[in-house]
């Protein structure tokens, strides 16, 4: 029998005190979407159910153009991609959430919840990353805030610690002149998982790139940003040469596996020439 | 009778159930819920080959809410099975595939039977398996049934005409190996049922069933009792697509769960359980296809080599093999054919019956190897498909009569849907066409030496009629047509017929949905029943209107003279008067049809089918050169079903096997770990979404099959059969690469075209 209380507390300071109180044996439950897989699958059996519906405002989406957007750990999927912010600031974003599952999936599942469980195949990670976006993690000792990019430990494993919470997310306000390009590779159906996700964010003035930043997801244990890609077109000529090389280094990057999806070698091959298309497909936005 | 002259037939009717269905009305095996009912789960086995040494049940019939634990020892032991009768409700002695059932447990609820099974103690001797069909084949390998030696269980030998003087004649031979893949039926609802079973001796079980009698005979047999002491009442059936045909265990598990603990039990399969051991997969065949060809493109000789997968189980799959051997030289005019066949067991998942049974499989080998022959002979495939193709009184090889075929017409539609002729002359890079043929049954004449189908139909005195069949609807439409075949018959409008559910107990013996046979076999019992019907009411209405019955025409509900429409009289008031009278009765009548074939003798020469369906498919795709995606930029659909009866079910027939057959050439497979479906789920496994399918236009062949009713056959598989050899083709067209395996992956393209730039 499938037997845990369930609490929906009031408020953050609340939510900290059970997840104190019931430590490994509690789980937190925002849209459900992976949480009841889980259970259902028998990888997780909670004793404890804390369910994050009831905090307020936990699913507000602000932007403000000086500090940027700020997302509620709660806001669904959905909400987020309709945003009007989103829309016209972060098209990068509006553009990603858009492919994530369907809508069912979408009106359901939370950012927060999405990174939290640290699922390599998903997709607000990667562009996320190439946003330069921080996570706000809440326990009772306090609140700490941590670059996206530090988030990401292992396959399903994350830096939120014990007791901690994800309160919120944050991403700089837009830079003037960004450009951007997202691909979904998805050879078998448009509601599969992305073989290969690639986000790419990219300044440039007059060809020379200023900065870059490349998320890239389903290709290794964790949605990984690749740095050493970015170093090799970071401040450079942009060159066609160039691009190949970088694309090159993004594949070098992963570390993928072979699944139903296809091979280990085919997915760092696609890694390779997705990577060129997204460089190419920014400078045309 | 000329097609204008239908006044239902032909025409865009409402679905008869679609209200029930859009609305959650329909009662579905999850939705059935009697008073006292428990919930069963199976211990399956995690080994694909082991002895049982020991099964202790102890713990778990001690836990709070078991009602009982079942194995074996309740059962007869006796093997049952449609055509080799090999597989036990529960496992006797060993298990042979992953996922075969055990045990089984009944208890208050799902839960407690879900712990139940963890108390289940059991002792193995794993024992050596194999997996693959060819290594089975080979001296030494593990047996996976003791008695079959070299692990083959049926081989098909034959040989027509002169295959050695027909190769010798060609003038271009070619041969290729293609393999094909298993693919699940993915029905949105698994297979489940409630058995209730009743002192008296009486198994009344509802099952989401597609054949009902063929269902109460097999579960009969492994229950040791007669077919009357086992009632089938079907459920509304969330999809078949052959899944749902009762090769499986569920139910048998489900009647002796109830039998033991003395109350109903439901038991469902989860999605998991439906890929391990639920719905019978597709049959896997490695085929070795050599085809001769004159150098004007006619075919002169075809020789093939089947090695199909049976798994631990036979199920469907002798058939099955039979027609990927034989089927397809009904679909050319063949002389010099030769096959051999193995069908072989494996410690895997058993194989089956699946929409389009052996054509997909033999049609990606086959379709590619004639295409294959069109490019060394420099010819258009259309131009090959079309000298090649059937034509009326064809009779092939094998024996198979060809009454009506428009083979050429749908070549032609297909070709013209798709733009062949334009776009061939001005091909863009990476982009190509293909196209395949296909030919179906309208019924296949296995069971008993019958193929045939009765109905009763009573009309009321209100004058609505009700058909009561015992063939089942199970998703793909078939009441609607069978309620236009009536109207049409009866002269009356669609909404004053209705068909009941169907209920062993209740209707005749029918045999079910396969073999695209109800609406030529069954529609013609149907029509007859109706014809029966009206003879009776003309027979009263002939007194009301001092005429003779000769001289009446029944339509739009009113029964007048000819040419003396304005003194009709309304069915109902007719009803009414036969029944309401002294010495009256009410209007009942019973129909039958058997389809004018034959049972194949023991080299399989006869025809099999009343009557044959035919289509061609053509597609354009683009290849991404890169990623060696395959992008389906247009897709075209003809089809030969003789009168399309219910256009809007046939469009949706069309489309949806079209979809399966992109999944199937695409998308679909699972990798098998040690015999283990890898990921048995929705993640992992794919199919094509709504957000998948391409562009498609149909077209249905001007075309009158003059046994069938009103001129109709059989649609319902033929869509799905060619299509993964479309799709190839379209491939090699594109960018000169042919793959040889199922689904076509991006990788695999990417791969070949790699290799074909490093022979350059």
């Amino acid at each position: 029998m499938v037997r845990f209380d369930y609490f929906e507390p009031q408020n953050i300071s609340d939510t900290c005190a059970l997840l104190d109180e019931h430590g490994e044996e509690a789980r937190l439950i925002a849209g459900g979407t992976a949480l009841l897989i889980m259970m259902r699958l028998k990888l997780l059996n909670p004793r404890v159910v804390v369910s994050l519906a009831k905090l307020p405002d936990f699913d507000a989406i602000r932007f403000d153009p000086k500090t940027g957007l700020t997302i509620g750990a709660g806001a669904r999927h959905r909400d987020i991609e309709l945003h009007p912010a989103v829309r016209e600031h972060y098209p990068l974003l509006h553009e990603t959430f858009r492919k994530v599952a369907q809508p069912r999936i979408r009106n359901m599942a939370t950012l927060g919840g999405n990174l939290c469980q640290g699922d390599p195949l998903t997709d607000p990670g990667a562009s996320l990353l190439a946003l330069d976006a921080s996570v706000v993690l809440a326990s009772s000792q306090g609140e700490r805030m941590l670059p996206l990019d530090e988030f990401f430990i292992d396959y399903y494993q994350t830096a939120a610690e014990p007791g901690e919470i994800m309160t919120e997310i944050r991403v700089p306000p837009p830079a003037a002149g960004l450009r951007w390009a997202h691909i979904k590779f998805l050879p078998r159906s448009q509601e599969d998982f992305a073989t290969v996700g690639v986000a790419l964010a990219l300044k440039t003035t007059d060809g020379r790139c200023d900065d870059i930043r490349l998320g890239l997801n389903s290709v290794a244990p964790t949605i990984l940003r690749a740095k050493k890609a970015e170093a090799l077109l970071r401040g450079e000529k942009i060159s066609e040469r160039l691009i190949g090389g970088m694309a090159e280094a993004a594949a070098f990057e992963t570390d993928p596996i072979d699944d139903n999806r296809g091979s280990a070698e085919y997915k760092r091959e696609m890694v390779k020439v997705l990577v060129g298309r997204a460089v190419a497909q920014a400078l045309g936005n | 009778m000329a097609k204008q002259d239908f006044s239902v037939v032909g025409r865009r009717v409402q679905r008869v159930e679609g209200y029930e269905k859009a609305t959650g009305e329909s009662r579905y095996i999850a939705d059935i819920m009697l008073p006292r009912m428990l919930y069963g789960k199976i211990f399956r086995s995690p080994f694909p080959h082991a002895r049982i040494l020991n099964i202790d049940t102890s713990k778990a019939e001690r836990l709070r809410g078991v009602r009982c634990v079942v194995t074996a020892e309740d059962t007869i032991k006796k093997p049952w099975g449609a055509f080799f009768a090999d597989q036990y409700p529960l496992s006797v002695g060993k298990v042979r595939y992953v996922g075969e059932e055990v045990a089984a447990v009944a208890a208050i609820d799902r839960e407690t039977a879900e712990e139940a099974l963890d108390l289940i103690e059991i002792e193995w001797d794993e024992l050596p398996a194999v997996f693959d069909a060819e290594e089975a084949m080979q001296p030494g390998a593990p047996l996976v049934h003791d008695d079959k030696e070299r692990n083959v269980a049926m081989v098909i030998d034959v040989e027509r005409g002169d295959i050695e003087k027909a190769f010798a004649d060609s003038d271009v031979i070619v041969e290729d190996t293609f393999q094909s893949t298993p693919q699940w039926h993915c029905a949105i609802e698994t297979i489940g049922s409630v058995a209730d079973y009743s002192p008296s001796g009486k198994y009344t079980i509802y099952m989401n069933t597609q054949t009902l009698f063929n269902a109460r005979y097999r579960i009969a047999a492994a229950l040791g009792v007669r077919e009357t002491d086992v009632r089938i009442i079907q459920s509304a059936v969330g999809g078949g697509f052959g899944g749902k045909s009762c090769d499986d265990n569920n139910a048998i598990v489900a009647a002796i769960l109830s039998r033991k603990a003395g109350k109903p039990v439901k038991l469902i399969n989860t999605r998991e359980e439906e890929f391990l051991a639920g719905s019978r997969p597709r049959v896997f065949m490695k085929i070795y296809v050599k085809m001769g060809f004159r150098k004007n493109g006619l075919i002169r000789a075809k020789q093939t080599r089947v090695v199909a997968d049976n798994g631990a189980y036979s199920a469907k799959a002798p058939a099955i093999t039979g027609v990927a051997a034989l089927r397809h030289d009904t679909c050319y005019k063949y002389s010099d054919v030769k096959t051999q066949a193995y069908l072989v067991y494996t410690n895997k998942i058993p194989t089956g019956a699946f929409r389009g049974f052996g054509n997909p499989s033999a049609e990606w080998a086959v379709e590619q190897a004639i295409d294959e022959a069109s490019h060394e002979l420099g010819i258009d495939p259309i131009e090959i498909a079309r000298m090649n193709a059937a034509e009326p009184g064809y009779v092939s090889p094998h024996g198979n009569r060809v009454i009506s075929c428009e083979l050429k017409q749908c070549i032609d539609k297909a070709g013209e849907l798709i733009g062949w002729k334009e776009k061939r002359a001005n091909k863009k890079p990476s982009t190509g066409l293909g196209l395949a043929c296909t030919v179906h049954v309208s019924g296949k004449r296995h069971f008993g030496d019958y193929d045939g189908s009765s109905a009763t139909i009573k009309l009321n005195e209100d004058g609505k009629a009700l058909i009561l069949s015992g063939e089942g609807e199970s998703g793909q439409g078939c009441y609607t047509t069978m309620c236009a075949i009536a109207a049409e018959e009866l002269g009356v409008p669609i909404e004053d017929v209705e068909m009941s559910h169907a209920d062993t107990d209740l209707t005749t013996f029918c045999l079910g949905a396969f073999a695209s046979r109800l609406t030529y076999i069954s529609g013609n019992a149907v029509r007859d029943a109706a014809s029966k019907v009206k003879q009776q009411l003309f027979e009263q209405a002939a007194e009301m209107l001092e005429a003779s019955a000769e001289d009446l025409v029944a339509r739009d509900g009113k029964i007048f003279v000819r040419g003396a429409e304005s003194k009709a009289l309304p069915v109902a008031d007719v009803a009414r008067a036969r029944l309401f009278r002294n010495g009256g009765a009410p209007i009942v009548a019973s129909g039958k049809f058997d389809a004018d074939s034959v049972l194949q003798d023991s080299t399989r020469y006869g025809n099999e089918s009343g009557a044959y369906n035919y289509g061609c498919q053509a597609v354009e795709v683009e290849v991404d050169r890169e990623t060696g995606q395959v992008k389906i930029l247009q897709y075209a659909a003809a089809s030969d079903c003789g009168t399309v009866i219910n256009p809007v079910g046939a469009e949706g027939q069309v489309e949806g096997a079209v979809a399966q057959g992109i999944g199937y050439a695409l998308i679909e497979g699972l990798r098998f770990d040690e015999g283990r479906p890898v990921n048995p789920n929705f993640s992992d496994y794919r199919i094509p979404s709504m957000r998948d399918m391409p562009p498609l236009k149909h077209a249905f062949a001007d075309s009158y099959e003059p046994t069938g009713p009103f001129g109709a056959k059989g649609l319902g598989e033929l869509g799905m059969d060619p299509t993964a050899a479309v799709i190839s083709n379209a491939v090699f067209d594109a960018v000169g690469v042919r793959i040889r395996t199922l689904p076509i992956t991006p990788e695999k393209v990417l791969h070949a075209l790699k290799e074909k730039d490093a022979k350059k």
